[in-house]
C-alpha cells in the first residue's frame, strides 16, 4: 500500500475522525483507523462498536491495500508537519512509513483483518433529506433527549417517516419536543426509528452546506451519507413511549408573551433558584407573568415581572428553570405561545409563528411548588 | 470450538448445547463451582456457539468469521463485565473505563487478550474489588441498541458476586435487563462464590453448577501448556484442587526454581519478627490485603500447600509427592527446627484465615491471630485462635 495525500487533507479527516474513536475501550484495535487504499481513492474508518464513520479522500495511489493505524499518534505527526505533500507506504509487518520533504516517520500499524467489519446495511430502505433541515430538526429535539440508561428508548431521537409527514420527537419525561414536517421526505420509506443522539451530534457538522442527505435504513443500522462522509449509527431496539396521548387537549389558560425578555428574566431569576431543585415559580394573571424564586439555603431570592397578555384564571406554576429555559430557548419566533391547565399538569409551549411546513410544540412538565 | 485446550464439562455443555439447538435457552445463567474449573472458558464457548455460522458436532467451528472474532474477544455483541478499580471519581453517566488509569486501561486490554487464548486465564486487575454500577449502566445503554452484527448479543458478567461488593448498587440495577432482557440476548453470569450474590439475582437465573475438574482433564491441560513432568503435573493438580487459576499462579510465580519462595519467605517472616516489629509486619500484610488481595490470597495458599509439604515429609521421610521437591532443603530445615511442630494444625489455621478474610472481618486482627496459630502449632500446641473469630467457642 503506498499513496501521496495533501497533508491537510489527511489532517482534516483525522480530525473528524477523533469525535468517533473512544478515547478508551477494552479493545486496542478502536484506537486506530482503518486506512483502504482502492480504486484511486483512499478511505479511513473509525468506529466505537456503536458508530462508524468513512471518510474518502483524494490521494496519488502508487499501491492499493489496507492498514489500520493510531489515530492519535497519526494525526499528531500530521498535525506538526507543515503544509505539502506526503507518502504513506506500509512495508513489512504493517510497518507503516511517511515521507515528508523534511524526513521520514515510521509508525507501527495493524493488520486490517483485525479491524471491526463494517456493518451492513439494507440501502433499499433510503429517505432524502435535505441538509438544512435535518440540522434543524436535530437542533430542536436534541437536547431533550434523556440520559437515564434505565429509560433507553428516550437516550435517542424518534424519527417517525410517515406518508405524508415526517415527524421527530425526542423526551426525558420532564420535556417533550414533537417536531412535525408538513411533507413527506423524498424516497417512500416509512416507518420509526430511534436514533441515538451521540449519533446526531456528529452528524450535525456534516450537515452545513449540503443539499441533501440520504438515510439508508437497515435492519439494525442506518448509514447517512453526506458528501464524501458515510456515517453509520446501531439503531435503539426500543418501543418508543405513545408522545401524542400526553399531549393535554383542554389547557385553557393562554399565555402570549415576548420570547428574549421571557428568556433573559428566567436566565436572571433562575441564578437565585435552589442549586438542586433550580426551582422558580411563575405566577400567571392579567398583567402577564411573575417570576420568583426563594432558596432558603443561601437565603437567596429574586422577582421580575414579564409583559404578556393572558387569559385565565390566576395560576401559580412551578418549574425547573434549567428546563424552563431549555425550551424558551428553542424556540425561534419573537413571541412565545403557552397553554396552561393547572399547576400540577403539562403546559404547552410553541412560536406564535411558526415556520411555514412545520409545527415545531414543546411540553413541559411542572415541578410540585414547596409551601 | 474456540478455546484448543479447554477441559469440556460433557453434562453441562450437553444440557447448554440441547437447549442451544432446541431454541429453548433460557436468557440469564448463572454458571457456579470452584475457582478454576472453566466456568468462563464455557461461557465464551457459549457466546461463540450461539454465534457461529457453522456449528459442528455441537460446538462452534471456531473458524468463522464470527467464531474469530470470539476467539479474540473482540466480537462487537460480546460484552464482559469484569470488577475493576476505582481510580477516579466517576459521574453518573461516565463510562466505566474513566475509574481506570491508562495503564490499568492497558493491563486490562492486555488481560483480556489473554483470556482470548487461555480459558484459565483470570482477568483481574489490582484493586478491583466490586463491579462498578457504571458498568452495569453502560451495559444497560448498550443492552438497548440492536445487535452489531444481527445474531446473538452475549453479555458475560466475570466475579459476579462483585455486583454485590460493597453495597448490591451494580446487583440491583442489573435486575431490570434481567427481568426484562432485549430480544437476542443472553446473560451468563460467573462466579465462585453464588452465596455472596443476593436472592434477587439467583431468582432470575438458571444456574447450573461446574464442579472442581477431573483430574485427567486439568493434568492433560498443564502438561500441554507448561510442558510440565507427568508426575510434577500429578501433584500440583492434586493438591490444587482441580483448580487451574491456583495451578497457573503456582507455575507462573516464577522460574520453577523458585516456587514455594513466596511462601518460603512469608513463613520466615513470621518466624523471625520480633515483637517491636509485630506490628509493622501486620499492617503489612493488610494493607497489601486492602491493595492486592489476590496477591495476600496467593502468598496464603503457598504458606498451606508448603506446610502441606512439611507434613507430608514429617509422614513420610520421603521427597516424593513433595511440590516444592526442589527446596526439600529449606523443608527439612524447618523439620528439624521445629520437630514437635503440629504442621496439619498450621495448614487447617491458614486456611481457616484465608476463608475469612473474604468476609467483613478486621484483616489486621485476623491476621494477629493467624500468625500467633502458626507459632503456636509450630510450637506443637494447638490453639484454634483464627477460628474463634468466626464462631463462639463451644461449651467446654
Amino acid at each position: 500500500m503506498k499513496f501521496t495525500i495533501q497533508k491537510s487533507t489527511l489532517q482534516g479527516a483525522l480530525q473528524q475522525l477523533g469525535k468517533v474513536v473512544p478515547s478508551r475501550s477494552t479493545l486496542p484495535i478502536l484506537s486506530s483507523v482503518l486506512l483502504s487504499a482502492k480504486d484511486g481513492r483512499l478511505s479511513l474508518r473509525a468506529t466505537d462498536l456503536e458508530i462508524s464513520q468513512i471518510i474518502t479522500v483524494d490521494a496519488v495511489m502508487s499501491a492499493e491495500g489496507e492498514v489500520a493505524v493510531p489515530q492519535r499518534t497519526f494525526l499528531e505527526i500530521t498535525s506538526e508537519m507543515p503544509e505539502g505533500e506526503l507518502t504513506f507506504e506500509v512495508q513489512k509487518n504493517n510497518q507503516v512509513q511517511l515521507t515528508t520533504a523534511f524526513g521520514t516517520y515510521s509508525i507501527m500499524g495493524k493488520p486490517a483483518a483485525e479491524y471491526p467489519s463494517l456493518p451492513s446495511v439494507d440501502r433499499q430502505q433510503a429517505v432524502e433529506i435535505e441538509g438544512k433541515l435535518l440540522r434543524r430538526v436535530i437542533d430542536k429535539t436534541a437536547f431533550a433527549v434523556s440520559r437515564d440508561d434505565l429509560k433507553p428508548s428516550l437516550m435517542g431521537v424518534l424519527f417517525r417517516f410517515q406518508e405524508d409527514n415526517f415527524i421527530a420527537v425526542a423526551t426525558d419525561s420532564h420535556r417533550l419536543v414533537r417536531y412535525t414536517y408538513h411533507e413527506p421526505p423524498k424516497g417512500g420509506y416509512v416507518g420509526d426509528n430511534i436514533i441515538p443522539v451521540k449519533f446526531l451530534n456528529i452528524l450535525t457538522a456534516y450537515l452545513e452546506n449540503v443539499d441533501m442527505v440520504t438515510f439508508n435504513i437497515g435492519e439494525n443500522h442506518i448509514m447517512v451519507q453526506s458528501g464524501d462522509t458515510e456515517l453509520y449509527t446501531r439503531i435503539i431496539e426500543e418501543r418508543f413511549p405513545d408522545y401524542e396521548t400526553v399531549f393535554p387537549q383542554d389547557n385553557d389558560k393562554k399565555l402570549v408573551v415576548e420570547r428574549e425578555e421571557f428568556l433573559s428574566a428566567v436566565r436572571r431569576v433562575s441564578i437565585f433558584s435552589n442549586r438542586t431543585t433550580h426551582q422558580i415559580s411563575l405566577k400567571l394573571g392579567a398583567d402577564g407573568l411573575n417570576l420568583s424564586t426563594e432558596d432558603a439555603e443561601t437565603v437567596s431570592a429574586a422577582q421580575e415581572q414579564v409583559k404578556g397578555v393572558f387569559d385565565g384564571e390566576e395560576l401559580m406554576i412551578g418549574y425547573n428553570a434549567n428546563y424552563l429555559r431549555d425550551v424558551i430557548s428553542h424556540l425561534d419566533s419573537d413571541t412565545v405561545k403557552a397553554e396552561f391547565s393547572s399547576a400540577v399538569s403539562a403546559a404547552i409551549f410553541y412560536s406564535e409563528q411558526q415556520r411555514e411546513g412545520e409545527e415545531l410544540t414543546m411540553l413541559l412538565m411542572p415541578i410540585r411548588l414547596s409551601e | 470450538m474456540i478455546y484448543s485446550d479447554l477441559v469440556w464439562h460433557r453434562r453441562q455443555w450437553d444440557q447448554l448445547q440441547t437447549a442451544v439447538r432446541a431454541g429453548r435457552l433460557a436468557h440469564a445463567h448463572l454458571f457456579h463451582g470452584p475457582a478454576g474449573s472453566g466456568k468462563e472458558g464455557h461461557a465464551l464457548e457459549l457466546g461463540a456457539l450461539l454465534n457461529c455460522r457453522s456449528p459442528r458436532d455441537g460446538t462452534a467451528c471456531g473458524l468463522c468469521d464470527s467464531c474469530l472474532k470470539m476467539a479474540t474477544l473482540q466480537h462487537p455483541d460480546l460484552h464482559i463485565v469484569v470488577p475493576l478499580p476505582r481510580r477516579n471519581p466517576l459521574d453518573k453517566h461516565d463510562p466505566p473505563l474513566k475509574a481506570l488509569r491508562p495503564a490499568d486501561v492497558q493491563n486490562l486490554q492486555a488481560q483480556l487478550q489473554a483470556k482470548g487464548s487461555d480459558p484459565y486465564h483470570k482477568v483481574a486487575l489490582e484493586g478491583a474489588h466490586s463491579i462498578l454500577i457504571n458498568s452495569i449502566r453502560e451495559l444497560r445503554r448498550t443492552a438497548a441498541l440492536k445487535p452489531a452484527e444481527g445474531g446473538w448479543r452475549v453479555i458475560l458478567i466475570f466475579d459476579a458476586e462483585k455486583l454485590a461488593q460493597p453495597t448490591p448498587a451494580a446487583a440491583n440495577a442489573l435486575l431490570k435487563l434481567l427481568e426484562e432482557p432485549p430480544p437476542q440476548t443472553v446473560f451468563i453470569l460467573v462466579t465462585d462464590r453464588p452465596n455472596l450474590l443476593p436472592p434477587t439475582i439467583h431468582s432470575r437465573c438458571l444456574r447450573l453448577h461446574f464442579p472442581a475438574l477431573p483430574h485427567a482433564g486439568a493434568k492433560a491441560y498443564i502438561i500441554s501448556r507448561y510442558n510440565l513432568d507427568p508426575t510434577d503435573a500429578d501433584v500440583l493438580i492434586h493438591t490444587c484442587g482441580g483448580n487451574l487459576h491456583l495451578a497457573r499462579q503456582v507455575l507462573a510465580s516464577g522460574e520453577r526454581g523458585s516456587l514455594g519462595g513466596a511462601a518460603d519467605d512469608l513463613l520466615e517472616a513470621l518466624l523471625q519478627v520480633k515483637p517491636r516489629h509485630w506490628e509493622r509486619l501486620v499492617n503489612d500484610l493488610a494493607q497489601l490485603w486492602r491493595r492486592q488481595p489476590a496477591e495476600l490470597h496467593y502468598r496464603l495458599q503457598m504458606l498451606q500447600l508448603w506446610f502441606r509439604d512439611l507434613l507430608v515429609l514429617s509422614q513420610t521421610g520421603s521427597g516424593e509427592k513433595l511440590i516444592f521437591g526442589h527446596r526439600r532443603e529449606q523443608l527439612q530445615r524447618h523439620l528439624d527446627t521445629f520437630p514437635r511442630a503440629l504442621w496439619g494444625v498450621a495448614a487447617l489455621a491458614v486456611e481457616s484465615g484465608q476463608s475469612l478474610l473474604e468476609r467483613q472481618v478486621n484483616p489486621a486482627l485476623l491476621l494477629t491471630n493467624l500468625i500467633l496459630d502458626i507459632r503456636q502449632a509450630m510450637k506443637g500446641r494447638e490453639a484454634p485462635r483464627v477460628g474463634s473469630l468466626a464462631a463462639p467457642a463451644g461449651p467446654a
